[in-house]
């Protein structure tokens, strides 16, 4: 374990996680044409990013919603681990600098709003058509459905973002903890 | 007498009222020959906490305090922790909401890995073994910790101290018998010989009254003034048929087994004064019991109806630990939000507490202990106190008019004169307008001069079955 | 049940054992074997009812395992989940397919796409679930041996995430217990007369919904977050005795 990482961020990484697999599992609003399903987990994640930086948005991504997958809806764990995974580390990146303003952290979390959309949009529309063709466990989506999903993944996006940015702004005031 | 206790600073902190001779009292009598136990008294929890924090040099941040100040507190406490101290901090607390002390899947996995951590050899044997001493039975170890109650989790809070009892030399017991059913208080005693024995310190942190209850010489009793305002009864009736409630087993993470809870006597239709007090063992269902009358949960099978003068629909109920409720920044704040889509409610909470505060007001004005405190009598409607946050949320729900207001455990968190204070004033308010109260508690004598009558639960030879008694 | 047929699967010893024969008994949803081999493009009734036949193997298969309650409990999770998924999108595709002026027969494989998703998810999903229950978090924390120095640090670390997580599932239960509490009416928090009265209720509601976001995400993060200093603190404690000893 590195020497930086402390409890507390053990601690908090932790709860960041399961909130946000409790915010995928809980609000679960189905779209029945992909038979997926859009939620406030990400306002976790994007949380995570701003406020802790790559890493522990990266382990909150990847695990928290991957988590809430695993009930229910195993055939989304792959997409969701990678995409979620990814905008929280992109997240952490962006607006992980010192004294950066709030306009800063917003185009952050607008990035990783942006890796929602467009990652499942990639992974329904080709990557899963794809693996379908030799596992069926992974044929459930194509690109019909893929298009219809996008307004959906767009307003999840948009409640990742303004959630995100409003719980980080009281939380975290205008310092990073590491900072 | 206890060799470290500073009775300069309990005068001062309590007042001239708080008499030295409630050290003798039953319960804490039987620790008397103890030289390791300090206990300190305290008007209200604020100074209660205050003082931990002084001692422990540890400062948590506390959802009462207000949204803004509690983000800001957790964010400053996270940005300076580092891991390994400068200075070799060693407490180990049981703080007032032991809750925040057991948090495992199992009771029995915290106990474990406390005896783990103690490098004991069998740590699962020997924590079943402290679970036993605390009379913490297989079953009830095996149950989530969500499922359990105040008092349960409170024992378990013990054994687990007595498991980490190594790795300390003071023990901080906050608030015991707040938790504690009267007929659980030697295990208390129990914890505190243990850690006595091997020459560590315990130090008692109680709210006033809070040792009165096991008193033998009532003389005393007789003899406090217990803050409250004169109230009048009023009448409400409980229907129960077949009423019985079944929690399924839990297989995840672990098996856990089904609990059936079975209401007797079957049929019962009775009327009852209001306030009316509902007293039971820890763990005998009371929480549950109010969770039917307000429809947080639905029976399995059965019914439970409440008759009363006007108002119709389930009770609402202010739970124990539901002061963080409050969201907003300020009383008027937390109101707004609230009654966001009925000002015309809004404007009733807002004049009901704005009443109760002139009550509270005239009888500081009266009550020569309570003169010192701060008893969030500002009409700024900034967050200060326990107290405030309780009439906030009491009026909350009677601007609602249901047709009965169940208060959990209001004694939690507040001393006997101010509990007094509190359930007179609430009760006076909710008969105006003809809202009957039943308040749970433990502390049956904290409530008498004030309770018109008692339901009693209590389990008999069949586990299974909670008895509803009537005493009036 | 009849204890002489009952399986436990759940008990099975090594883990690694007990997770191989659930990736077996998983592997028709997971792969798609052995299925595929008698899978036909021509009669898709033909792989409805293998796909019909498999969910009745992994229902019995639970329901040797767990009983006939807990089956039902994870039958009644999947169907929920199942009708809301395969009916609406059935209804959805439908409307689609009759804007665009789709055929009869392209409107029949919608109905058995969606029918046979319909199977997939109720065996796919109980079998998720029992998979889930059988690995047992608690048994996990038991298992953690505190008593040697060696790796104590990260074993720490393990044993508060998993606490801090637990936490965070308790929490957020009763929180839906105040939650049902505060909205009589099951409706909206909480109070909510003037909403359904004024002309102007859906642009409230979505004020509405956006508050209410807001505050219970907060509440969640509060009460989640309360508890952290103290746990984090005893832990920290517990590093400085064996460090210090």
């Amino acid at each position: 374990m590195s020497n930086n990482w402390t409890l507390g961020k053990t601690a908090v990484v932790a709860a960041l996680t399961g909130l946000s697999a409790l915010g995928t599992m809980i609000i679960r609003v189905p779209i029945p044409v992909t038979n997926g399903y859009f939620n406030i987990g990400d306002v976790f994640v994007v949380l995570a990013g701003l406020w802790l930086g790559p890493v522990p948005g990266l382990i909150v991504g990847l695990v928290g919603p991957t988590v809430a997958d695993a009930v229910g809806f195993p055939q989304f764990i792959l997409a969701t681990a990678i995409i979620k995974g990814l905008e929280g580390f992109v997240v952490g990146l962006i607006g992980r600098h010192r004294g950066i303003g709030v306009g800063r952290r917003v185009i952050a979390a607008s990035v990783g709003g942006f890796i929602i959309v467009a990652g499942y949009f990639l992974f329904e529309a080709y990557i899963y058509p794809y693996l379908g063709s030799y596992v069926p466990f992974f044929k459930v989506t194509d690109i019909g459905g893929a298009i219809v999903e996008v307004p959906a993944n767009i307003a999840q996006a948009v409640i990742a973002v303004a959630g995100g940015v409003a719980l980080w702004r009281p939380l975290a005031g205008s310092a990073r903890p590491d900072e | 007498m206890r060799g470290n206790l500073d009775y300069a600073i309990i005068q001062k902190k309590v007042t001239r009222v708080i008499r030295l001779s409630f050290n003798e009292l039953y319960i804490w009598k039987n620790l008397s020959h103890i030289h390791m136990v300090e206990s300190r008294y305290f008007v209200t929890y604020e100074d209660l906490v205050g003082y931990l924090e002084l001692k422990t040099g540890f400062a948590p941040p506390q959802i009462i305090e207000g949204k803004g100040l509690f983000l800001g507190k957790f964010n400053k406490w996270f940005t300076n922790f580092e891991d390994v101290s400068s200075e070799n901090v060693n407490w180990r607390c049981i703080f007032p909401d032991p809750k925040l002390n057991i948090s495992y899947p199992y009771p029995i996995d915290e106990i474990t890995v406390a005896c783990s951590l103690c490098s004991s050899p069998s740590a699962y044997d020997q924590a079943n073994r402290i679970l036993n001493d605390y009379h913490l039975d297989a079953s009830l170890s095996k149950r989530q910790t969500m499922t359990l109650s105040g008092g349960e989790l409170l024992l378990l809070s013990f054994a687990k101290a007595q498991g980490l009892k190594d790795l300390t030399e003071t023990l901080y017991v906050c608030t015991p018998t707040q938790w504690l059913h009267p007929t659980k208080y030697f295990l208390l005693e129990n914890l505190i010989k243990e850690y006595s024995d091997s020459g560590k310190t315990v130090s008692l942190l109680l709210l006033e009254g809070e040792q009165i209850e096991t008193a033998p010489d009532n003389d005393l009793q007789e003899q406090e003034q217990v803050s409250s305002v004169q109230v009048e009864s009023l009448p409400w009736s409980l229907y129960i048929k077949n009423l019985l409630k079944i929690f399924d087993a839990q297989t995840f993470p672990k098996n856990s087994p089904e609990k059936i809870i079975r209401y007797v006597p079957a049929d019962f239709d009775r009327e009852f004064e209001s306030p009316t007090l509902v007293t039971g063992d820890n763990g005998v269902g009371k929480s549950v019991f109010v969770k039917m009358l307000s429809n947080i949960y639905q029976p399995t099978t059965g019914r439970i109806a409440i008759r009363c003068l006007g108002n119709e629909g389930y009770a609402r109920v202010l739970m124990q630990d539901s002061l963080d409720q409050l969201f907003g920044e300020t009383i008027n704040d937390h109101f707004t939000r609230v009654f966001k889509f009925d000002k015309a409610k809004g404007k009733q909470a807002r004049e009901l507490y704005e009443k109760m505060l002139d009550e509270l007001r005239l009888a500081i004005k009266t009550d020569v202990r309570l003169r010192k405190m701060k008893l969030a009598a500002s009409n700024s409607g900034t967050i200060e106190t326990v107290l405030q946050v309780k009439f906030a949320l009491v009026c909350e729900r009677l601007a609602s008019k249901p047709p009965l207001l169940i208060l959990d455990e209001p004694d939690w968190c507040l001393s006997r004169p101010v509990t007094g204070l509190f359930t007179s004033i609430v009760v006076n308010a909710a008969h105006k307008i003809h809202i009957p109260v039943l308040i749970i508690t433990h502390l049956r004598n904290w409530y008498s001069n004030l309770y018109k009558s008692v339901i009693n639960l209590k389990i008999m030879e069949n586990p299974q079955e909670v008895h509803i008694e009537q005493i009036n | 049940m009849n204890k002489k047929y009952q399986l436990h699967v759940a008990k099975v010893k090594p883990v690694w054992l007990r997770f191989l024969i659930l990736v077996i008994i998983g592997l028709p949803p997971i792969t798609g074997w052995p299925l595929t081999l008698f899978a036909t493009a021509k009669d898709p009734l033909h792989n409805l009812f293998m796909w019909l036949s498999y969910g009745c193997f992994i229902w019995l298969f639970i329901l040797l395992n767990t009983g006939f309650k807990k089956l039902l409990s994870y039958l009644s999770f999947a169907f929920l989940l199942a009708l809301i998924t395969c009916l609406v999108g059935a209804g959805i595709r439908n409307l689609i397919g009759f804007i665009q002026g789709a055929s009869r027969q392209d409107m029949t494989l919608v109905s058995i796409r969606m029918l046979s998703l319909f199977i997939c998810m109720v065996s796919v999903i109980p079998y998720s679930l029992f998979f889930i229950n059988c690995f047992s978090v608690s048994s996990f924390i038991s298992r953690l041996d505190f008593s040697t120095v060696k790796n104590h640090r990260t074993k720490i670390h393990l044993a508060l995430a998993l606490r801090v997580f637990q936490h965070v599932g308790d929490v957020t239960i009763s929180l839906l217990d105040v939650w049902r509490e505060e909205n009589p009416k099951m409706i909206s928090p909480r109070f909510s007369d003037e909403l359904w009265e004024s002309r102007l209720s859906p642009l409230a509601w979505l004020n509405w919904m956006r508050n209410s976001a807001v505050t219970w995400c907060l509440a969640m993060i509060m009460h989640t977050f309360e508890a952290i200093p103290y746990l984090t603190e005893e832990m920290k404690n517990i590093i400085n005795f064996r460090e210090n000893r």
